[in-house]
């Protein structure tokens, strides 16, 4: 998954860059049809935004484009978005209790480390989990190199009538159920050498799992 | 039309990445070969044509639910404009999604114990946007005003609501969401995000405001536009630094007590006083010594001269008073013991704090065990 959003990143990345050449250099055989296309293609667009795309539901209807490098279509782009997304397998899985971790990526670059996880409990729609705290959360050990990674954490200062609070970087769940509950925790870089790691939860049995750089 | 060719490029380019990443994975590139040596028909994929950075479902955070009940959170931009930052992002119910309204749309993001940002009557669960720098250890959160409203979709407005109906909103409709944050660093081109919950890493950081614009008091299909929005009003709120947080990089040692927080100023190395001390006392056991000398190694590794502190902690349970004698009488038999390990050039400094630092919550057993501990506080990154 997180393969896919870096390709999704590049490919804007690089649509970007593509489209800013195009313009610097003004490839001469498309300036026309640019030019062309600038008035109908606009036109067109509005023409099938409110035919074909007109929005359900009491969205909003869009407003005519005044400029030339919109980032959206103007019509409904949900069934295309629900398409793109794919589901990721796991790479590795432990049980405990009648309950199910499943991991399903350990990533890390220089922008930090994500894991992606989730409970499930086929028996039971509704299981209180016991880790609710930062510090109970999974944890990346590297035996190697002696060390367990915990959640990154952002100190969240005191506000009315809350206290000064320590909080992770994740999705957080306090329960578990028979659906899945896909969850994600970021953890600072990991270091190149470190190639696999053992996630540890809890009681579960760690789940080795190979780490994407 | 440059929006056009924008689209055109990027279906062009995303051709010739996929052929790179085929490239790198042999066996996915015999499959394709074979598939397209022989022939065979290729699914048609529709691809959105709006930015996708990044994509996860989540089910709802809480209770028994309808498993079939997932929604979908799409990632869309990262803009700087008008001096601070718009996080554009997308949610709805999958299409297999039975139950549900919108609120319980809501509830899938993200639990209150991890929801960032400061409590608010209304906007709250959407507000659960950061944009991370990990090598700037900060982490960059939603603005809010003086009326706790937050610069970023209030759900009841952003999400469309039908008395009556099961699901709502429809199963396979994805609604856009926004929050506005401040200005990132200039030399920022790529950061983590967390948004409802998920995490994505390498977004880009690119410039300007998503178009076309639409109002953005409305619920906001995706594709159809992006909220009309002032960025630079967040600037009215004043003390923008309040909504930046630090962040910490913890780890524990292996078979021991000893963990590290390395933080933006400083490094702090925690051993846990369940392994120092025996309950309410401060002379150290005889496992002690090798904790602390696990401790001195980190110290010493850091290449730090100067002053370190020694600070003793404790848990809520007792009196402020007792707790406060006792973290100091912790934290000098730790800098008695540790003393011996360490260079002459390190001084070393004894404080206690009692019960006022805790690093977890008190409200469970691991939160107490964790905020029992003598932390030794180093200048600087000491990794």
């Amino acid at each position: 998954m997180n393969r896919q959003d870096r390709a999704l990143a590049a490919v804007r990345r690089l649509a970007a860059l593509t489209a800013g050449v195009t313009v610097v250099l003004g490839l001469s055989a498309c300036a026309g049809d640019d030019a062309a296309g600038e008035t109908s293609g606009n036109s067109s667009e509005g023409s099938a935004d409110e035919t074909s795309g007109e929005p359900s539901d009491g969205a909003s209807s869009p407003t005519p484009a005044s400029e030339d490098d919109d980032d959206a279509p103007g019509t409904d782009q949900s069934a295309a978005l629900f398409e793109a997304y794919s589901a990721p397998e796991p790479v590795g899985t432990a049980t405990w209790e009648g309950q199910t971790l499943e991991v399903f990526e350990v990533d890390s670059t220089a922008a930090g480390t994500r894991l992606a996880f989730q409970l499930s409990s086929p028996e039971n729609d509704h299981a209180d989990m016991d880790a609710r705290n930062w510090s109970e959360l999974p944890q990346l050990v590297d035996s190697a190199g002696e060390l367990a990674y915990q959640p990154l954490t952002v100190t969240q200062p005191a506000y009315g009538n809350e206290d000064e609070q320590r909080l992770c970087l994740c999705t957080g769940q306090e329960a578990v159920g028979s659906g899945p509950r896909m969850q994600h925790i970021l953890y600072e870089p990991l270091p190149d050498g470190v190639t696999s790691v053992d996630v540890t939860y809890g009681d579960f049995e760690p789940v080795t799992v190979s780490v994407e750089h | 039309m440059r929006g056009k060719s924008t689209r055109l490029s990027a279906l062009t380019v995303a051709g010739f990445a996929a052929g790179l990443m085929l490239i790198g994975t042999a066996p996915a590139t015999a499959t394709a070969q074979t598939s397209s040596a022989t022939g065979a028909a290729e699914p048609e994929v529709a691809e959105p044509d709006i930015p996708v950075l990044g994509q996860a479902v989540g089910g709802q955070s809480a209770g028994s639910v309808d498993p079939t009940r997932q929604a979908l959170v799409s990632l869309h931009g990262v803009r700087r404009a008008d001096s601070s930052t718009v996080v554009y992002w997308s949610a709805g119910w999958t299409p297999d999604t039975e139950s549900g309204d919108r609120a319980d749309l809501t509830n899938t993001f993200s639990h209150s114990l991890s929801r960032l940002g400061l409590k608010r009557p209304h906007g709250e669960t959407t507000s659960d946007v950061a944009v991370v720098d990990v090598e700037g250890m900060k982490a960059y959160t939603p603005v809010i005003n003086e009326q706790e409203a937050c610069y970023c979709s209030d759900f009841l407005t952003a999400l469309p609501s039908e008395y009556g109906v099961d699901v709502e909103p429809a199963p396979g409709k994805a609604y856009v969401m926004y929050a506005i944050l401040p200005e990132l660093p200039e030399s920022l081109e790529s950061a983590t995000v967390k948004v409802a919950g998920k995490v994505f890493t390498d977004v880009p950081v690119e410039d300007g405001e998503m178009t076309p614009e639409v109002d953005a008091d409305e619920p906001i299909l995706v594709g159809t536009g992006w909220p009309e929005l002032e960025p630079s009003s967040i600037q009215e709120v004043g003390d923008l630094d309040r909504f930046v947080y630090s962040l910490s990089k913890n780890s524990a040692v292996l078979d021991s007590g000893v963990s590290n927080r390395e933080e933006e100023e400083q490094t702090s190395i925690d051993i846990s006083a369940s392994v120092l001390f025996d309950i309410d006392e401060a002379a150290l056991t005889e496992n002690a010594a090798a904790e602390v000398r696990t401790a001195a190694g980190q110290i010493k590794d850091s290449g730090i001269t100067g002053a370190i502190t020694v600070t003793g902690h404790t848990d809520s349970v007792g009196t402020e008073e007792h707790n406060q004698d006792l973290s100091e009488r912790r934290a000098e038999a730790v800098v008695e013991e540790i003393t011996a390990h360490l260079p002459d050039d390190i001084e070393v400094e004894s404080a206690g704090k009692g019960e006022t630092e805790p690093i977890a919550s008190n409200e469970t057993d691991a939160g107490k065990q964790k905020n029992r501990r003598v932390t030794i506080t180093i200048p600087g990154d000491a990794s």
